[in-house]
């Protein structure tokens, strides 16, 4: 009866994945990114915002882009992970 | 760093070229079926017609907005691939439509439709001198290109100007424009988060409603405004998202930096609208006329 969400990654994987994205554009330790500062504090500029949604995409293996707005216009890094999850849960709702 | 983004606008054949003309095959391979490389209409946000669906509403929104009809001589400046003269030939039964674009392939690709009421020249419109005067005149998407980045405002006004004045003389004073332009929205507001960026559009020198209402003062009259900023983000998006797909395909032909350059553009385009940095205007302009100028 309940769908399994074994094969989707939930808010707290995907804030992770962000973690480790920034981390290694940023190139610091993954633990000093932290979730509640916004992308713009790492230095990110939008077009390194495009290619991170675009790996982020490509990671959870959608074949439906995500609004690019879920991390532009995300007030942190938990916010954007947060937003991101529940997109990913609507959509799997629709099906 | 930001890599080169394929869009320098500026009027120049050569930054027209070096966008357009990387191959028609790859337009095609994510542009709906009309080619229309422009803003599509959508009616709101609910409406869940296809990109294709939506483009054939631009095409047909413009037609309306000239008032096209049986017999009319319409020119197009900067005509694509020739979606807009096909549906007003087609559709609206106009007699014969003129098409400037500054593209080969462009050309090329109309003129390969072989039709004997569609002539297209590869002409900047500054040095464009019809033989015979037009009925009307539409524009989409072309507007954007006529200014450059190191032109002072008072110099870009002049061309925009210059370039209403055109529209009035190829009419004979008599015809509307319909016109269809990116603008600058709240992009130059200051207040810019960087991680947005001055990237979006980078080379662009995109016009603002003050600059073409300044620049058509006294020769047209604005009669129809939409800002459709967001039709232009879910249009970005729906190319985006076609682009990846054919991307993925196994055998697609595609060149992977080429695709992906694009795609990131596409993507950074959508954000740029849907955020309000830059809008989409449609603008259907009415000569005032000459007795009543002045």
């Amino acid at each position: 009866m309940i769908e399994s969400d074994a094969a989707q990654p939930g808010a707290e994987e995907i804030s992770s994945w962000f973690q480790k994205y920034i981390a290694k554009v940023a190139a610091i330790p993954a633990d000093e990114v932290d979730v509640g500062a916004d992308f713009d504090s790492f230095g990110l500029d939008s077009v390194q915002g495009v290619d991170m949604i675009t790996a982020l995409e490509d990671w959870l293996g959608l074949e439906d882009d995500l609004p690019i707005e879920i991390i532009f216009d995300a007030s942190s890094i938990a916010d954007a992970a947060d937003a991101t999850a529940a997109l990913l849960s609507e959509r799997r709702a629709k099906r | 760093m930001s890599p080169s983004l394929p869009v320098e606008l500026g009027g120049s054949a050569e930054a027209i070229r070096h966008h357009y003309d990387v191959g028609n095959d790859f337009f095609a391979s994510w542009l709906d079926p009309s080619m229309a490389y422009s803003c599509a209409l959508w009616d709101g946000k609910d409406d869940e017609s296809s990109l294709a669906e939506a483009q054939i509403r631009k095409l047909r929104y413009h037609a309306e907005s000239v008032g096209a009809g049986p017999g009319m001589r319409i020119l197009d400046v900067g005509c694509g691939w020739g979606a807009q003269m096909r549906t007003l030939l087609d559709d609206y039964g106009a007699a014969s439509c003129v098409g400037l674009t500054l593209s080969e392939e462009q050309a090329a690709y109309v003129r390969g439709l072989g039709r004997e009421d569609i002539s297209v020249q590869i002409t900047n419109w500054h040095d464009f001198a019809p033989e015979a005067p037009f009925d009307a005149v539409v524009s989409i998407g072309a507007f954007e290109h006529f200014a450059h980045p190191k032109q002072s405002q008072d110099e870009r006004r002049a061309i925009y100007r210059r370039f209403f004045e055109s529209c009035l003389r190829w009419t004979g004073g008599h015809g509307p424009l319909s016109l269809q332009t990116i603008a600058y929205g709240t992009m130059e507001a200051g207040d810019a988060n960087p991680f947005i960026a001055d990237d979006i559009f980078p080379a662009a020198e995109l016009p603002t409603l003050e600059d073409i209402v300044v620049a058509s003062h006294g020769l047209f009259r604005i009669t129809r405004l939409r800002d459709d900023g967001m039709d232009y983000s879910r249009t970005c998006q729906a190319w985006a998202q076609r682009l990846r797909a054919e991307m993925r395909r196994a055998d697609s032909p595609i060149d992977r930096e080429l695709g992906e350059r694009y795609h990131r553009y596409l993507r950074l385009s959508a954000a740029g609208f849907a955020m309000g940095k830059v809008v989409l205007l449609r603008i259907r302009f009415d000569p005032i006329a000459p007795s009543g100028r002045g």
